[in-house]
């Protein structure tokens, strides 16, 4: 009995631990105070100003712009790299994933020093197109484990059959590999936008003058003042998340179930 | 002109040669089983055939065109997979209807054909299920279908019977061979279950380490396999290794390994002096009382009641030695400990090469 209590007590410190700072964060973003303080009053005061502060809705815009961007090149970068790698040799195969993976254990802070490093050394300026090509880097390892996990499962007769039954290799990927793998891209794809989305060091090494992402915003709001409009953009940011992921928690759970014999 | 002919069929991964000069000739309707344990080369010989692999040397002769550089989805082989393969996305109807689709046919006939075949593997009723809801036998029968429907120039089973449990295979089985007499289709099947390739073929090419070690049918390589493997492959078989020793007349004496002496008549000449391996069936042995000139004594040391028949272990010549008696109720039934006499026909025993190894 003691030891059931115990357990349950330990579980609810976690998961204190774990929630309770979003928890506030949401919280007071409904707060009336400007300073997060207490007592609690309900007010919806933040989200009415952020509606009319145009830099952070900018900045937010443009993270999504970005993230976008990055996740759908991620997919595809991911899928191909993934289809194209279980047709050679295991020794190649094994190189392919840990290098593809690798970008995983290099700190952010480096890896943007180093593609600013290179802007440098090829005489350009900050674009954007080295900051898709940053956050590509960083968010395609996840992509791939996603993928490639879904596609280790997959039995290659499958595939076999359908060449058995008289389709090439283009009617076999758009008929029976695509809808096989496609949640598992749809997740990639997320995972990479959630990844991009969050990126704060890399976009800070590489975002043009002139323009911001979310993160960044957020940072440099620190260091000027602080305003619950952050809590507020950050309250919709979460829930708009946490929708998603339902709906792809949905489709996975939905579409695993058909692939699980 | 066999339907089928391959000729010093040659596959090497990573230099191991896992086919070594392979030919075969399958005639137009037949059955024929690739037999074999694990590694011997049997299933990639089917992938070879199916296209999926590309061999290192040989040919492929399917109705007088050499087929090796034609791809799979050209080739108009249908191949049932030991795991099925099924398109988990797609229901019944759909997977069957995919061979078709890529045929270009009509809608109208797609139906046709796919509520044709749906009903030849007793499938009606279940057209709209996805494949995980259906049982493994179903799913081995919408293989079978998806297989069939396209009319294939040649039937590929790769072990497709494997995942199946015991009743059910039988049952898949029979139905398979009749399926298959029906449509008239050249089959080739792979196996490693010697009575699934018994039961099923019309002829069976026993394989091990990438040859071909006999070809024939079920009779033949049962009742005159021409080595100790296939003997032991095919059934289960005694084996009295020893030297030809001496010889009267058409008798024959034996000098076993373990220095026993054992007299059998063979109706072959052999040389005094040759290594061979008395390979007899364990079902045509007689168990009895009497003692003959050429019966061996034993003593039998386990009794195992398996329904139709007994099996007796009985140790004789200083080793053990099967004996399989049909349980017809005819025949005297012995316990352990018996001392008995074992005897058979001449023309049941049968002079096998040995190696003079174990």
């Amino acid at each position: 009995m003691l030891k059931k209590i115990f357990c349950w007590l330990y579980t609810a410190a976690v998961f204190t631990f774990l929630y309770a700072p979003i928890i506030v964060l949401m919280a007071m973003a409904f707060n009336e105070s400007q300073y997060n303080a207490l007592p609690f009053k309900f007010s919806m005061r933040w989200f009415e100003t952020l509606s009319s502060n145009t830099k952070l809705i900018d900045a937010t815009m443009n993270s999504i712009y970005l993230a976008a961007i990055t996740g759908v090149i991620c997919v595809i970068l991911a899928t191909a790299l993934m289809l194209g790698n279980r047709e050679t040799s295991n020794k190649i195969k094994a190189l392919v994933n840990s290098a593809v993976v690798l970008p995983l254990t290099i700190p952010w802070l480096i890896m943007g020093l180093s593609l600013l490093l290179l802007l440098r050394a090829l005489g350009l300026d900050r674009n954007f197109v080295m900051l898709l090509i940053g956050h590509v880097v960083v968010s395609l390892p996840y992509a791939v484990l996603i993928i490639s996990a879904r596609m280790q499962d997959m039995d290659k007769s499958v595939e076999e059959a359908s060449y058995s039954l008289g389709a090439n290799e283009w009617t076999t990927f758009y008929r029976i590999i695509f809808p096989m793998i496609s949640p598992a891209m749809l997740a990639g794809g997320f995972m990479a936008f959630m990844i991009s989305f969050d990126n704060f060091v890399l976009s800070y090494f590489l975002i043009p003058t002139g323009t911001t992402t979310l993160p960044i915003e957020i940072y440099s709001s620190i260091k000027f003042g602080f305003t619950p409009e952050i809590n507020a953009i950050s309250t919709i940011i979460l829930v708009l998340s946490l929708i998603i992921i339902s709906i792809i928690a949905a489709i996975m759970g939905s579409s695993l179930k058909n692939l699980v014999r | 002109m066999a339907f089928l002919s391959i000729r010093n069929l040659t596959k090497i991964y990573d230099g191991v040669t896992v086919l070594d000069n392979i030919n075969l000739d399958i005639e137009k309707g037949s059955f024929l089983s690739l037999l074999g344990p694990s590694g011997c080369g049997k299933t990639t010989t089917l992938r070879l055939l199916a296209g999926f692999e590309k061999c290192d040397g040989g040919t492929i002769e399917v109705d007088g065109k050499i087929i090796n550089n034609i791809p799979v989805y050209n080739r108009n082989f249908g191949m049932v997979f030991q795991s099925y393969a099924l398109f988990p996305h797609m229901t019944v109807e759909q997977n069957i209807a995919y061979g078709l689709e890529q045929r270009k046919m009509s809608k109208k006939d797609i139906k046709e054909e796919v509520a044709k075949a749906i009903e030849m593997v007793k499938l009606t009723g279940y057209e709209k299920r996805k494949p995980k809801q259906l049982s493994g036998g179903q799913q081995q029968r919408v293989a079978l279908a998806r297989a069939l429907v396209i009319k294939p120039d040649l039937l590929l089973l790769d072990e497709s019977l494997s995942a199946l449990d015991k009743n059910l295979r039988v049952e898949m089985q029979i139905e398979l061979r009749q399926i298959q007499k029906k449509v008239g289709i050249t089959t080739i099947f792979v196996t490693h279950d010697q009575e699934e390739a018994l039961t099923l073929s019309d002829k069976i090419a026993v394989m091990k380490m990438g040859r071909i070690i006999q070809m024939g049918t079920p009779e033949e390589i049962y009742e005159t396999p021409v080595n100790t493997f296939v003997a032991s492959f095919l059934g289960q078989a005694n084996f009295f290794k020893g030297t030809v020793e001496g010889k009267s007349g058409d008798i024959y004496t034996l000098k076993l390994k373990n220095n026993s002496i054992m007299k059998f008549i063979s109706k072959k000449d052999l040389d005094i002096g040759r290594l061979i391996s008395l390979t007899i069936r364990p079902e045509k042995i007689e168990v009895g009382r009497t003692e003959t000139e050429l019966s061996v004594k034993g003593k039998v040391v386990f009794v195992t009641y398996v329904g139709d028949t007994t099996v007796y272990r009985i140790e004789s010549m200083n080793q053990e030695v099967l004996v399989k008696k049909q349980n017809s109720g005819n025949d005297e039934r012995f316990s352990i400990g018996d001392e008995v006499n074992l005897s058979w026909k001449p023309e049941n025993n049968l002079v096998l090469d040995w190696d003079g190894e174990e």
